[in-house]
């Protein structure tokens, strides 16, 4: 079947695109096993949230409109606990905390504990109530300033759990937003349904491959696209059907314990004890939307946490548990679907493009021969990934992002366009102003660099010359010493009253100058600074090119009654361009990128006229904490120096044949 | 033989080693340790070890760790090792961060355990700036504020209005020898804030808005830059290492530093201290920005009830009195000051009376870049300060606004 001769001597081999679609699909398939494992984990997690946090809201709300005045208030609230754990299900321990912070309460007649200082579970549950004081009145600021946050009433929820047990706390509001204690809940969730999708998926994977490996017989190519196609149909099929019964089972959570909840908080309304003046909701999700509500008509947070303890008591011992998170959504996020979808399409289409063209069997035959290579480079490539590639592509992705006080909104080419758009190119820390001061400190720099360090290779070359290992010592000092301490002596060297700079300047009569306060200056300082700390690169680089060329063209060109000039034109600098070429263009990216300098010299002075791309980057990110822009700022950055070092690569190529 | 006795004595010294060891370790172990970490150095470290070491002799059940780590990087070092759960139990440090801190919940509130018994040791004053969002984040161990430093070989009596201030330090310019009668680093906004409070300005207004665009603050600016520019009294520029070389080299006739100042003069020179002088425009006095050095709490400690008992212990009587005569801090705890020895403390103290806390809430942070532009652009540059004033509160509302939304 295969019309290459080499193929003869080994018949057995099965046929390299049912291997690859196989090998595909089981891909795909258990792509979305797991994805849509864990998602369903997530969505049975939430209703079972859910499902608790109704009650502890209801709770807390009947225990809120407490009549204190009287005697029997404390009863009252233990009342309406005992008959929580009766008509709600599955609520398996209640408790009311009264918190001392809430000081101004501490002689409410609000049943429960008062807090232990020696009780590690009180303090728990004191942190708890702290948090969702915070959360509360966090919340109430944040939407003065800005309405348009949190439609979702459940946004401000904070909470954790496991699928066993859920532990929510919901605070007891008393008037506008003051937090007088504490409603904790431990609640056993129904039984989740599941394991069909796993089930059906992993039965339509395995059938799917045995199609691939039947109909290969047929008809190769148009019968494995056939396949391939049909098994994402039908995966899609899958997919959709799972969404759309987590769907349901959060509904029936919020019917459900709905009407459980509403009829416990009527039954406590209805016993005569509680204050006068609530309305009594109309239906079950009028119901929930009261109790969701302060009387300020802000959302109430919720409260959440792991159920794993120890102690016997409501609160139990929980490790490191006071991590808190934003609360499960009203709704199945369906977006995960099509986005897990695409991804697994996107992969199937692929293969399938390249085995309609033939490039399989070739990919397959490079893998096949060269597997221990792929496997000798795995370890560099797994750290390269962790360490540089798991960084940058954060900062990618920020770049698109803009903080909405704790979170993150996507904004899309927002921060690029807003860098890129601004054209006063006039004012400082303009984008286009920074760059050409930018571009300036780079060609300066690295060309006073390139001939200072040249200069002094041939001088130290010079047979002539005595003690050259102490000049040649001597002169890469400034190169040794760290870079941002000679930063700083030479910021000391160039203050304008006790400056040696400006003493030496004095000697030869001239005035004082004032180095940071205008752009030339600042500029210079910065100049002569990154001078003296650059030019021993290269000569270093020109040192060591220059004796590797060998002796014998100078004589020959002595002989043809070559000059010096000539000799350094036609000779040492054709010579020494394949040493000195990339050494500049890593000078050219070090000094484009150059931080410490100009941080630690002009520090940007004056107004951030010499603060050049890197140090602007960094003064969005961390003197006005906007990590998004700060993040496009230095994608920026990089698709220049990515755009440059492309070009440059070209421009070697041409030169690398120097030697041959 | 020779070499058996040797193996013996090896051997039986190793097994008395063990039969004392063993239960010393033993005992280590049941001990709950407490890591504290600070950024003390000389006379304050002495007085910090002698105090945790009092500590750890009189204290059974709990050993308190100390780690000294370099001021500059201790910020950064409490913002990224806490979270990663590696950072210490309880640490030293000013107040300014903590609304920051709170907020990416790298500290924790103490108010759970703080009884008034122990509330009630503190200056109200010292204590008011640990509080953000109405919680309670730390102990305030010292507070520090900037007072007048003056050369004693060249002044009597340090002067007590501004008038006198310029008119003494103008004695004392010479511009030959490159001495000056004033000496402070101008262009940092915390060294200027004394002016900026006593001319009346202030940063944020009560409902937390950025007021620096204010006719008061325009007049400190112009204050500081007539100190250079009008009288010539200080320095054309001047940095940190700049002032105290010149106090030290008697240059500098007066200098305005804080209390750990001290620590780097050298020895013998002959020097006091003085409340900073009143603002003869205004007839104010200046108020420099009080920093209320707290102990707080990581929100990862896991023995955060052992590390409050260290925190109350680091902040009693016996303790502070410690922390104040010999490590020469002036000290929160009110009571301490009976027992005082060191009469520079006094100043301090009464400085405390005329200070501003530093703002303790993030949007402080946004405010310190664009401030120190202006200054820098109003003394050295010689801008006209209320439009630099101006653009300095345009751009950090831009900012505030920016890092919310």
């Amino acid at each position: 079947m295969d019309s290459q001769p080499r193929e003869e001597t080994r018949p057995a081999r099965p046929p390299a695109s049912a291997v690859g679609l196989s090998i595909v699909i089981a891909l795909c398939g258990g792509m979305l096993l797991v994805l849509f494992g864990v998602l369903a984990g997530i969505w049975a997690r939430d209703a079972a949230r859910l499902d608790a946090m109704i009650r502890a809201r209801a709770i807390a709300d009947a225990v809120s409109r407490a009549d204190d005045s009287t005697e029997s208030g404390e009863n009252w609230i233990r009342d309406v606990i005992d008959s929580a754990k009766t008509s709600l299900p599955g609520t398996t321990e209640a408790l009311v905390l009264e918190g001392r912070t809430f000081v101004a309460h501490t002689d409410h007649a609000l049943a429960g504990t008062r807090l232990d200082r020696k009780n590690v579970e009180h303090k728990r549950l004191y942190d708890d109530a702290d948090e969702l004081a915070d959360q509360l009145e966090r919340n109430i600021d944040e939407r003065k300033k800005y309405p348009d946050l949190e439609k979702n009433p459940y946004a401000t929820a904070v909470l954790e759990s496991d699928e066993h047990e859920v532990y929510v706390a919901a605070p007891i509001i008393e008037g506008k937003m003051d937090v007088r204690g504490i409603v904790a809940l431990k609640v056993t969730p129904a039984p989740v349904k599941g394991g069909q999708f796993a089930l059906w998926m992993s039965i339509a994977t395995a059938a799917f491959i045995v199609a691939a490996w039947l109909m290969v017989r047929m008809e190769p190519r148009v019968s494995q696209v056939l396949v391939g196609t049909m098994f994402i149909a039908f995966a899609g099929v899958l997919v959709f059907q799972q969404v759309h019964e987590a769907s349901a089972g959060l509904q029936g959570v919020l019917t459900n314990t709905g009407e459980r909840s509403r009829v416990l908080w009527q039954g406590a309304m209805d016993s005569g004890k509680a204050l006068a003046g609530f309305r009594t909701p109309a239906s079950t999700g009028e119901f929930l939307e009261a109790i969701n509500q302060s009387e300020h008509g802000d959302p109430v947070p919720w409260f959440e946490r792991r159920g794993e303890r120890t102690g016997a008591s409501m609160g139990g011992g929980i490790p490191g548990a006071s991590e808190l998170r934003p609360g499960p959504a009203l709704e199945v996020d369906g977006r995960w679907a099509w986005r897990g979808l695409g991804v697994v399409a996107a992969l199937m289409a692929l293969y399938l493009l390249l085995l309609v063209t033939g490039r399989t069997r070739k990919i397959a035959e490079v893998f096949r021969e060269h597997w221990y290579a792929y496997a000798y480079v795995a370890p560099a490539v797994i750290g390269a990934v962790v360490l540089v590639f798991g960084p940058f592509l954060f900062a990618i992705g920020l770049a698109f992002y803009t903080r909405v006080y704790n979170t993150y909104e996507f904004v899309g080419l927002k921060n690029f366009i807003e860098i890129l758009s601004n054209f006063k190119v006039l004012e400082s820390r303009n984008f286009y102003r920074t760059l050409g001061v930018t571009v300036m400190w780079t060609v300066i720099n690295v060309s006073l660099h390139v001939s200072i360090g040249l200069g002094l290779a041939m001088l130290l070359k010079d047979k002539t010359l005595k003690f050259t290992p102490v000049y040649r010592t001597l002169l890469i000092v400034p190169w040794a010493l760290p870079n941002y301490i000679t930063a700083l002596i030479w910021k000391g060297m160039f203050n304008k009253e006790y400056g040696a700079v400006n003493e030496f300047l004095g000697l030869l009569g001239i005035e004082p100058v004032s180095w940071f306060t205008t752009f030339w200056g600042a500029f210079t300082a910065n100049l002569v600074t990154n001078v003296w700390l650059g030019f021993p690169f290269m000569m270093v680089i020109s040192l060591g090119a220059l004796q590797s060329i060998p002796a014998d063209l100078y004589e020959a060109a002595d002989v043809d009654g070559a000059g010096r000039w000539d000799k350094f034109v036609r000779i040492t600098l054709p010579l020494l361009k394949p040493a000195l070429f990339p050494a500049i263009i890593l000078g050219i990216i070090w000094t484009f990128n150059n931080f410490n300098i100009i941080y630690l010299v002009s520090a940007g002075a004056p107004d951030n006229k010499t603060d050049i791309l890197i140090t602007e980057a960094y003064r969005w990110a961390f003197e006005k904490y906007q990590y998004g822009y700060a993040s496009a700022y230095s994608m920026i950055i990089f698709l220049i120096l990515f755009s440059y070092t492309y070009v440059t690569n070209r421009i070697t190529k041409s030169t690398e044949g120097a030697y041959e | 033989m020779k070499m058996h006795r040797w193996i013996w004595i090896a051997t039986a010294t190793l097994v008395a080693l063990g039969i004392v060891g063993v239960p010393r370790l033993m005992a280590q172990a049941e001990k709950t340790q407490v890591v504290l970490w600070h950024a003390y150095r000389g006379d304050e470290r002495k007085a910090l070890e002698q105090v945790v070491e009092t500590f750890n002799a009189s204290h059974a059940r709990i050993d308190v760790k100390l780690l000294a780590v370099p001021f500059d990087a201790f910020p950064d070092k409490i913002t990224n090792a806490i979270p990663q759960g590696k950072g210490p139990d309880i640490f030293i440090f000013a107040h300014d961060r903590i609304g920051n801190w709170a907020e990416s919940k790298v500290i924790t509130p103490i108010d759970f355990w703080a009884d008034d018994d122990v509330l009630e040791r503190f200056m109200p004053q010292t204590m008011k700036p640990l509080t953000y969002r109405r919680k309670l984040y730390g102990l305030p161990m010292a507070f520090k504020s900037t007072v007048l430093f003056y050369n004693k070989d060249l002044i009597q009596t340090p002067p007590k209005t501004t008038d006198e201030m310029i008119a003494l330090a103008k004695k004392f310019t010479n511009k030959e020898t490159k001495s000056y009668g004033l000496v402070y680093e101008f262009a940092n906004f915390y060294m200027h804030a004394a002016w900026f409070h006593g001319f009346g300005a202030r940063v944020f207004d009560s409902d937390g808005n950025v007021t620096l665009n204010t006719p008061a603050a325009a007049a400190s600016f112009q204050f500081a830059q007539d100190l250079r520019n009008k009288y010539g009294i200080v320095p054309q520029e001047s940095t940190s290492v700049l002032v105290t070389s010149l106090f030290n080299e008697g240059k500098a006739a007066m200098v305005i530093n804080g209390p750990w100042f001290r620590a780097e003069l050298k020895e013998g020179l002959n020097y006091g201290v003085a409340p900073l002088p009143v603002v003869s425009a205004t007839n104010q006095p200046a108020r420099p920005f009080m920093g209320s050095e707290a102990v707080l709490m990581s929100a990862k400690s896991e023995h955060q009830e052992e590390a409050f008992t260290v925190m109350t212990y680091l902040t009693d009587v016996d303790a502070a009195v410690v922390r104040m005569n010999v490590g020469k801090q002036p000290v929160a705890t009110a009571a301490a000051y009976a027992s005082m020895t060191d009469p520079m403390i006094k100043v301090f103290r009464e400085q405390l009376e005329n200070s501003v806390p530093m703002p303790n809430t993030p949007q402080m942070l946004l405010v310190w870049s664009p401030v120190t532009n202006a200054l820098n652009a109003v003394v050295t540059g010689g801008s006209p300060p209320a439009r630099e004033l101006a653009k300095a509160q345009e751009e950090i509302e831009k900012n505030i606004a920016a890092a919310r939304r």
